[in-house]
């Protein structure tokens, strides 16, 4: 199995230098998604939700394959 | 060594080191006398090489042994429908993994190791043998009340602490573990746990924790490299995350 890193940009810059080992980029973009919408019910418990922020996901010796923002994890209706 | 008794067991060989950290636990409540001492000193000899991930037992067996760590790292988990883990406890060397099963029969739960390990299975023949010693028995007891403790503490921190405060905790409860059998050095010890399975613990998402991680590295509150944690100020650590040492009844240490 591939190994996917997910750095997180928000207010800093997170490396993941650990990775998943996931069977493909679907996979690795659920579990981006998983864990941004995560991070987003952390900010909205504090009362604020910055789109802006994403996760780059990194295939082993690929360089970044798939950007996600908070705002890409999100369906957002008046 | 089924058939072998405690008497046989001290009878032969030099102490197993092994045995340091189990001592080292069950004496947090109250020192032992050297027989009782010894007998827990044989219950750690000849413990079986396991490799990292490996079942130690699985929901549902009826396992002939106890399963008691003398070197590595296990969890306690349930394997839900969809696929997911929740890792229910983490296991150090001198932790029984299924001390409850001589009375309850069937496992309700799997263990599997995290890291390599060395694991010793016990008889249900001379668990009770050691059982019989009053000593012990009260102190596998205290092991079951502490044990039960740490599960209630766990509620508590996914119930009710958000991701730095949980992971925080966490970290501080390992800490006075692995201290309690002898195996922090400083602040710092062994935490051979992966993001991953940090995150199974915690009812948290992989990419949620390595978030958190790198907030407590850049805060400088720790270090976490090649499965070693330092924890550089341990006191701010167990203030943002609520931690009380309490309910690992050892007497206050730092």
């Amino acid at each position: 199995m591939p190994r996917f890193f997910f750095h997180v940009i928000d207010d800093a810059v997170s490396q993941d230098d650990e990775g998943l080992d996931l069977p493909d980029l679907e996979a690795a973009r659920a579990e981006a998604l998983a864990g941004i919408r995560e991070m987003i019910c952390g900010q909205v418990n504090q009362g604020y939700l910055i789109l802006h922020h994403r996760v780059d996901i990194e295939e082993e010796n690929g360089g970044t394959v798939l950007s996600l923002t908070f705002g890409d994890a999100l369906t957002i209706e008046p | 060594m089924d058939q072998v008794t405690i008497s046989a067991l001290l009878a032969d060989g030099p102490p197993c080191r092994g045995a340091g950290p189990l001592l080292a636990k069950l004496e947090t409540a109250s020192p032992l006398p050297d027989d009782d001492r010894a007998a827990l000193i044989a219950l750690c000899r000849d413990p079986h090489d396991l490799g990292a991930r490996r079942n130690v037992i699985r929901e549902g067996e009826r396992p002939d042994h106890v399963h008691l760590m003398v070197e590595g790292w296990a969890a306690r988990y349930k394997l839900l429908p969809d696929g997911s883990r929740q890792i229910t406890a983490f296991l150090i060397p001198g932790d029984f993994c299924d001390l409850h099963v001589t009375i309850l029969g069937q496992m309700d739960h799997s263990i599997a190791t995290l890291t390599r390990s060395r694991v010793a299975y016990i008889p249900r023949a001379t668990m009770d043998e050691v059982t019989d010693r009053p000593r012990l028995a009260r102190a596998f007891w205290w092991a079951t009340l502490v044990d039960e403790a740490v599960l209630r503490a766990w509620i508590v921190n996914i119930g009710r602490r958000d991701a730095f405060e949980a992971i925080g905790h966490l970290m501080c409860e390992l800490y006075v573990r692995m201290k309690n059998v002898g195996l922090a050095d400083g602040h710092c010890f062994e935490l051979p746990l992966t993001q991953e399975e940090l995150a199974d613990a915690l009812g948290l998402t992989p990419v949620h924790v390595n978030r958190v991680l790198q907030r407590m590295r850049s805060d400088e509150l720790i270090s976490l490299k090649a499965g070693l944690l330092t924890i550089h100020d341990y006191r701010r650590l167990e203030k943002a995350s609520g931690f009380n040492a309490n309910y690992l009844h050892i007497a206050e240490q730092r």
